[in-house]
């Protein structure tokens, strides 16, 4: 009996394993739902030769402070039936998040869904986000410095700033930005194209300006430009 | 009397053409612990009524081990930062973003060459995943920014020297950083030879980012000095106020952003 335990576990944790996440070779990587689900320990760039592909039903496990930084094509295609799912392997912890960053190619991104990261963003980027769901993260999506980003069927919920727009645009259709902390935060420079009533029931506030607040304020000078500084100089 | 004097006179003679070889440890120093901090005052820079100013201030404490993973025929070396703590707070940011700056420093680890004059080069980080586009803060450039460089000769009291070295910004353009100095004062404590050294420099902010640019028009200055065990050939005590005015701008962004008058402490302290 307690043989046939130790065996079943055994198969149990084989089955189950998860799979590190490949090395880039020749410029490609492709997930497979038959190598699911996938780990990712520290971070992984991909330059902005360099290709993701995700089929569907992938999922990919991400260690506290994980990062995938995509400077390249970007293909993750989920179904309705079988999502891609990026989360944290220990759901107490949170990793980076996943982040865009390609002026070369734009990204495309169905059916995805992304948790506990502390921070998802799009910069200096386009592409289209169709179906994806954002859950408790810290920053749902962050969008900078990019004009050609569309969010099409989207859902945001659970975060603590579900969607902030900086310099640019972001083009939105049937998304519901619901049950977060904050809902929709537009930086000052930045624009939100799209239907404000699916912006609802969210805890602290559904939609905020920044320059608003700054000129309630008196002040001109925005949270990015300040971060910008810090970092560059 | 008249020898007692022209003894005195000789020692004085001898003392004023006394030369210091100025030169980095790059072969056989054992691990040694830094604090750096890094504190930074950034405000509008026109003239409004001080109450009503716009600022931001920010707070870096590390703890950071330097270790000689190499040593080269050629003198240099390779030596590894490894980042021990980080303590991080900022009046632009919520308590959780002071914990996730936190979290990602502690991993920038780095490693660099350098020469016996202290010059560094090809710096690089361990594992860490670079993301300037989201304005990530990076300790490596902090050293970069204080690193003394000698002039590869040995130097008289009073005298100067200037070189110049680049860093690369996040865009891979290289801003060429001017420094000058000036070897002050050479003297004994507990056995050991230290050297007071000040630092100036300037260079000027570029950016190659045709999306957001940062730029400053005037030179950014800076100036300090640094205590340098000339026995063990390290760093003891480095101290550099940086201050300048920089542009920002965003091609997405219609807004326009006043200059920016940005002052940067940095104070770097050799222990144990």
């Amino acid at each position: 009996m307690k043989k046939s335990l130790f065996f079943f576990s055994v198969l149990f944790s084989l089955t189950w394993a998860e799979v590190p996440f490949p090395v880039i070779e020749s410029g490609k990587v492709v997930l497979t739902e038959k190598n699911s689900p996938y780990l990712l320990e520290t971070s992984v760039v991909f330059s902005g030769t360099d290709t993701l592909i995700i089929e569907p039903g992938v999922q990919v496990f991400m260690m506290p402070y994980a990062k995938l930084l995509l400077r390249g094509s970007v293909q993750i295609l989920g179904t309705e039936k079988k999502p891609v799912v990026f989360k944290s392997l220990d759901t107490t912890e949170s990793w980076s998040g996943v982040h865009f960053v390609s002026n070369t190619a734009p990204f495309y991104v169905k059916n995805l869904v992304v948790e506990n990261a502390f921070r998802n963003s799009v910069t200096q980027s386009g592409g289209v986000f169709e179906s994806v769901q954002f859950i408790n993260n810290y920053y749902g999506l962050w969008v900078n410095s990019s004009n050609q980003v569309y969010l099409k069927k989207c859902s945001f919920s659970r975060n603590r700033f579900a969607l902030s727009v900086g310099a640019g645009s972001v083009n939105v259709d049937a998304t519901d930005i619901v049950g977060n902390v904050f809902g929709l935060y537009v930086e000052k420079g930045g624009k939100f194209l799209g239907n404000l009533q699916l912006i609802k029931e969210n805890l602290e506030a559904n939609v905020r300006k920044e320059s608003d607040e700054l000129a309630g304020k008196g002040k001109r000078v925005s949270t990015s430009v300040w971060h910008r500084i810090e970092s560059g100089f | 009397m008249k020898r007692t004097l022209l003894l005195a006179a000789f020692l004085l003679l001898a003392c004023d053409q006394q030369t210091t070889n100025l030169v980095f440890n790059t072969q056989n120093i054992a691990d040694q612990k830094f604090v750096m901090q890094a504190d930074m005052n950034v405000f509008v820079d026109d003239s409004v009524p001080v109450d009503s100013l716009e600022s931001m201030k920010t707070s870096l404490r590390l703890i950071v081990t330097s270790s000689l993973l190499m040593a080269y025929d050629d003198s240099s070396a390779r030596f590894e930062i490894k980042v021990d703590s980080v303590e991080y707070t900022s009046d632009k940011r919520s308590v959780e973003e002071y914990r996730y700056v936190e979290q990602y420093l502690s991993s920038q680890n780095f490693q660099f060459k350098i020469a016996k004059d202290g010059l560094m080069s090809e710096p690089v980080m361990d594992n860490y995943v670079s993301h300037p586009e989201s304005n990530e803060l990076e300790i490596a450039k902090l050293f970069l920014k204080i690193q003394p460089v000698f002039p590869g000769k040995p130097v008289r009291v009073g005298e100067s020297w200037e070189r110049q070295h680049a860093i690369t910004g996040e865009n891979n353009e290289q801003i060429v950083v001017y420094k000058n100095f000036t070897l002050e004062d050479v003297f004994n404590r507990s056995g050991v030879l230290l050297a007071k050294i000040r630092m100036n420099m300037r260079y000027k902010q570029v950016s190659n980012n045709p999306q957001i640019k940062m730029t400053s028009e005037d030179f950014i200055v800076g100036s300090g000095f640094l205590l340098f065990n000339v026995t063990m050939g390290v760093v003891e005590e480095s101290v550099l106020e940086v201050n300048g005015k920089v542009n920002v701008s965003d091609k997405y962004s219609e807004e326009e952003i006043p200059k920016l008058r940005v002052i940067q402490k940095l104070k770097l302290r050799s222990f144990v």
